[in-house]
C-alpha cells in the first residue's frame, strides 16, 4: 500500500487531497453495456447498473490516497426501486383520474418524502466506506420531518392558490376574482422567496449529520448566504438569457422568427445553454458554500471550485451531449466529477494514521441494518 | 508454491490496514498476515470487477474488506487463480463489445420507438375504462374555456343543426349500427383559427372559422368530421397521453440524472412522429366515410388549399408566430393531400 499522501502543515493539521481517477472512455463502456442491460430487462437491471456506477465513481475517488468504496447490494436496492417506482406510478396515475385523487395522492406521497429522504441518506452513507470504515448518517427520522416541515407553508400556499383559481365562480365579475388576480403573483413570490430557507433547513439536516467513527459534522452556516446566493443565481440566469436568448430574438425580430424552424431551434439550444450556465454557477457556489462550512471536531472540508472553469466545462458538456444525442454523457459525468471532487480538500487536526487507529465502528450496527432494510437510494 | 498477492486487509471495525498475502486453495481464499490467518469461501466474496486502472476492493461477509492499490497486479493474480470475468465485465472492457452494445441499443430503441411504445399505449389504453376518457375530455374542455381559447359560438343554431343532421346521416351510411360512434358535436368561436379537435371521450369541437371556411362545401366538412371521428374511435388522444408518459419515463431513466430538460426532448420529438401516424389513421376513416357517401376523397384537397391560404393571410395579419405551422404541418399537409388524391384514384379504378 502507498503511504498516505498527507501533507503535514503547521502544527498538527494535515491536508488530504481528493483525486478522481475515473476515465471517460472506460465509463462510456460501462454505461453503454449497463444501459443496454437495463433497457432489455425493462428496468429491472437498473439497481445492478447503479451499483456498478457508484462503485466506479467511489472507487476512483481517492481521499488522501485511499479510495472510497460502495457496499450496497443490488438485490436489496431492487426492492427500494420497485417501491419508489410504485409510488411514482400511483401518483402520476391518480393525477390523471381527477384533481381530487391527484391531491390525495400528492398529500400521501408528500407525507412519505421526509422518511424516504432519511432512508436514502442513511442507506447511501452506511454503504460508503473509506479505509474499510463505514460512514454513517446520524440524522433521525424525526429530524427529517422537522427539517422539511417548513416546506408545508409554500406548498400549502401554492396548492391553495391553485384550488381557489380553479374553483368555478358563478359571477365572473365577483370581487374575489380581482383580489385573487392581485394576490396570486404575491403568493407565488412569497412561496419562491421562502425556497432558500427551505433549502437551508434541509442542507443543515443533511450536512449536520454526516458521521465517521467518533466524528460528526455540523453545518456552520445560517440561512443568509443561501438567500444571497439565490439572488446571484437569478441574476446570472437573467444576464445569460439576455445575452443568449432574448437579445438575439429581439435582434432578429419576432417577425422574422416566425416560420423559420432553424431560428427557433437555435433559441431552444440557447435556452439549454442558459440553463447550463446558471446551473453550473449555482452548483459551484453552492458546493463551496456547503463544504467549506461543514466540519466536525477534528475534520474540516475546504472547497475551492472556481465558477468560470466549471461553467466552461458545463457549456462544453451540454453542447457535446446535445450534438451526440446523449452519447457524450459518460464523458461529461467523469469530467464533472473530476473538477468538482478535486476542488475539495479535507483538513485533519490529527495525523490520519492516528485517527485511523482510534476509529471504532459501533458494534450496534443498527444504522446499516436500517439502511439495508429500506434499500432506497436517491441520487443527491 | 508461488508468492501470494500483497494486499491490505481491513476488519471493518477500525481503519487500521493489515498487510496480508492472498492465495486461493481448494475454493477457499487464504488471507495470511501479521497475527492473522483467515480462510474464506471464494464463492462468498464480493469480488471487484476488472477495470483499466484504479484500486481493487473485495468485500468479505461480515464487513471486512481487501484493498489492492495495484489493479494490474490484482487482475493478473485473479486470472492465475482461475477467477474469471463475467460476460458483462468483458463487454465493459472491450471497445469491440461496447460498440456491439451501442448497435444493439440503437436496434432496441428503434424497435421500442416504432412498435413498442404504440403497442404498449394501445394495451394500456384498452385497460383504462372509457369513463376516464370522458373525465379527461371534460378537464381539457374546461381548460380551453378557462384560458379563453374557446368561446361561445357565433354560428346560427339552424346551421349547426344542419351540419349535425348531415353528419349523423353520413355516419349512418358508413358504419353498421353496433359499430357506430356516439356523436357529440360542439361549435366554438376560437383563437385556434379554422380547426377541429377530437377530445378524449368523444366530444368533437369545430371552430367557427372552420364552419365559415367550408360554408359552401358540406362534403368537405363531412370529411373533416369523419377525420375527427377516426381519432375518437381509436382513442388517439388517450394513446398520445400514454405514449408521451412512456417515452418520458424511458428517456428519464437514461439521461434523467444528467438533465431533466434533455430527457424531455425525445418525448416531444417522438410524439410529433406518432401524431403523424394518428393523422394517417384518421384520414383513412375520413376516406371511408366519404366513399360510403359517394363523395370522392379528392374533395379534401379543397380543405388543404383553403387552410393554406388562410394561414398565409393570418401570418400577414397576426403579430404572433405559430410554432405548430412552422415546425411540422406544411410537409405533412402535402403528404396528406396526396393520400386523399391516391384514394380517389383507387376508388375510381375499383368502380
Ligand atoms: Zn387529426
Amino acid at each position: 500500500m502507498e503511504e498516505i499522501q498527507a501533507v503535514p502543515q503547521t502544527g498538527t493539521s494535515h491536508a488530504l487531497e481528493l483525486r478522481f481517477t475515473g476515465s471517460g472512455n472506460e465509463y462510456f463502456r460501462i454505461w453503454i453495456v449497463n444501459l443496454l442491460l437495463t433497457i432489455i430487462t425493462l428496468g429491472l437491471y437498473y439497481p445492478w447498473a447503479r451499483v456498478r456506477r457508484l462503485r466506479y465513481f467511489h472507487g476512483n475517488t481517492l481521499v488522501g490516497g485511499h479510495a472510497l468504496d460502495f457496499h450496497g447490494e443490488p438485490k436489496k436496492m431492487l426492492r427500494g426501486f420497485l417501491l419508489a417506482g410504485a409510488l411514482v406510478l400511483l401518483y402520476s396515475f391518480a393525477g390523471r383520474i381527477s384533481p381530487l385523487a391527484g391531491g390525495v395522492a400528492f398529500l400521501a406521497v408528500a407525507s412519505f418524502v421526509p422518511a424516504l429522504l432519511w432512508a436514502a441518506l442513511r442507506f447511501r452513507l452506511a454503504n460508503t466506506s473509506w479505509r474499510g470504515m463505514r460512514m454513517r448518517f446520524a440524522g433521525t427520522i424525526g429530524g427529517a420531518y422537522r427539517a422539511l416541515a417548513a416546506a408545508v407553508v409554500p406548498i400549502a400556499l401554492l396548492v391553495g392558490l391553485g384550488w381557489l383559481s380553479g374553483s368555478p365562480t358563478d359571477d365572473p365579475d365577483q370581487p374575489p376574482r380581482t383580489a385573487l388576480a392581485i394576490a396570486a403573483p404575491l403568493v407565488v413570490l412569497l412561496a419562491l422567496s421562502l425556497a432558500p430557507l427551505m433549502f437551508w433547513l434541509f442542507k443543515r439536516y443533511q450536512h449536520g449529520n454526516l458521521a465517521l467513527g467518533e466524528e460528526r459534522s455540523r453545518l456552520g452556516l445560517g440561512p443568509g448566504p443561501f438567500f444571497a446566493l439565490s439572488f446571484k443565481v437569478a441574476g446570472v440566469f437573467v444576464l445569460a438569457s439576455l445575452a443568449l436568448n432574448i437579445g438575439p430574438a429581439l435582434a432578429v425580430g419576432l417577425e422574422d422568427v416566425r416560420g423559420r424552424t432553424w431560428v427557433l431551434l437555435l433559441l431552444v439550444f440557447g435556452y439549454l445553454i442558459v440553463l447550463a450556465i446558471s446551473g453550473a454557477y449555482a452548483t459551484s457556489r453552492l458546493q463551496n458554500l456547503l463544504w467549506s462550512n461543514t466540519a466536525s471536531a477534528r475534520i474540516r472540508f475546504r472547497s475551492a471550485l472556481e465558477a468560470l472553469p466549471y461553467i466552461r466545462l458545463a457549456i462544453t458538456n451540454a453542447v457535446l451531449v446535445i450534438l451526440t444525442l446523449g452519447f457524450y454523457w459518460p464523458y461529461a459525468a467523469t469530467a464533472t466529477a473530476k473538477m468538482r471532487l478535486e476542488a475539495v480538500t479535507v483538513q485533519l487536526d490529527v495525523s490520519p494514521d492516528e485517527l485511523a487507529t482510534e476509529w471504532r465502528r459501533d458494534d450496534d450496527a443498527a444504522g446499516d441494518a436500517a439502511g439495508d432494510l429500506f434499500g432506497i437510494d436517491i441520487g443527491f | 508454491m508461488p508468492p501470494g498477492l500483497e494486499a491490505d486487509y481491513f476488519d471493518g471495525r477500525s481503519a487500521r490496514a493489515i498487510r496480508v498475502s492472498l492465495r486461493v486453495e481448494n475454493g477457499m481464499l487464504r488471507i495470511v498476515g501479521d497475527a492473522l490467518d483467515l480462510s474464506v469461501p471464494v464463492a462468498s466474496i464480493d469480488w471487484p470487477e476488472r477495470r483499466s486502472r484504479g484500486v481493487r476492493m473485495a468485500h468479505l461477509k461480515g464487513g471486512g474488506s481487501l484493498h489492492c492499490s495495484s489493479g494490474v497486479a490484482w487482475d493478473a493474480w485473479a486470472r492465475d487463480q482461475g477467477l474469471g470475468d463475467s460476460l458483462v465485465v468483458r463487454a465493459q472492457q472491450s471497445w469491440r463489445l461496447a460498440v456491439g452494445a451501442i448497435a444493439a441499443l440503437i436496434a432496441v430503441c428503434a424497435a421500442f420507438y416504432l412498435w413498442g411504445v404504440p403497442v404498449a399505449a394501445r394495451v394500456i389504453v384498452r385497460l383504462v375504462p372509457p369513463g376516464v376518457d370522458a373525465r379527461v375530455g371534460e378537464i381539457v374542455l374546461d381548460t380551453l374555456r378557462d384560458q379563453e381559447i374557446v368561446a361561445p359560438s357565433a354560428i346560427e343554431w339552424e346551421q349547426q343543426e344542419r351540419i349535425r343532421t348531415a353528419f349523423a346521416a353520413a355516419v349512418g351510411r358508413t358504419w353498421p349500427p353496433g359499430d357506430r360512434p356516439a356523436l357529440h358535436l360542439r361549435f366554438y368561436e376560437s383563437a385556434l383559427g379554422a380547426n377541429a379537435l377530437a377530445l378524449p371521450g368523444g366530444t368533437i369541437i369545430v371552430t367557427d372559422d372552420m364552419v365559415r371556411l367550408l360554408a359552401d362545401r358540406e362534403d368537405v366538412m363531412l370529411g373533416v368530421l369523419a377525420h375527427e371521428i377516426g381519432h375518437v374511435r381509436e382513442r388517439h388522444s388517450m394513446r398520445a397521453l400514454v405514449q408521451v408518459s412512456l417515452l418520458g419515463a424511458v428517456a428519464g431513466l437514461a439521461y434523467g440524472d444528467y438533465s431533466a430538460v434533455l430527457a424531455g426532448v425525445p418525448a416531444v420529438l417522438g410524439q410529433m412522429a406518432y401524431s403523424r401516424d394518428f393523422e394517417r389513421r384518421a384520414d383513412d376513416e375520413s376516406i371511408r366515410l366519404l366513399r360510403a357517401n359517394g363523395i370522392s376523397p379528392e374533395v379534401m384537397a379543397m380543405l388543404f388549399q383553403r387552410l393554406q391560404a388562410e394561414s398565409h393571410r393570418r401570418a400577414k395579419e397576426a403579430k404572433h408566430f405559430d410554432l405548430g405551422i412552422a415546425l411540422a404541418s406544411h410537409p405533412a399537409d402535402e403528404e396528406r393531400m396526396r393520400r386523399f388524391q391516391a384514394a380517389a384514384h383507387e376508388g375510381s379504378m375499383a368502380r
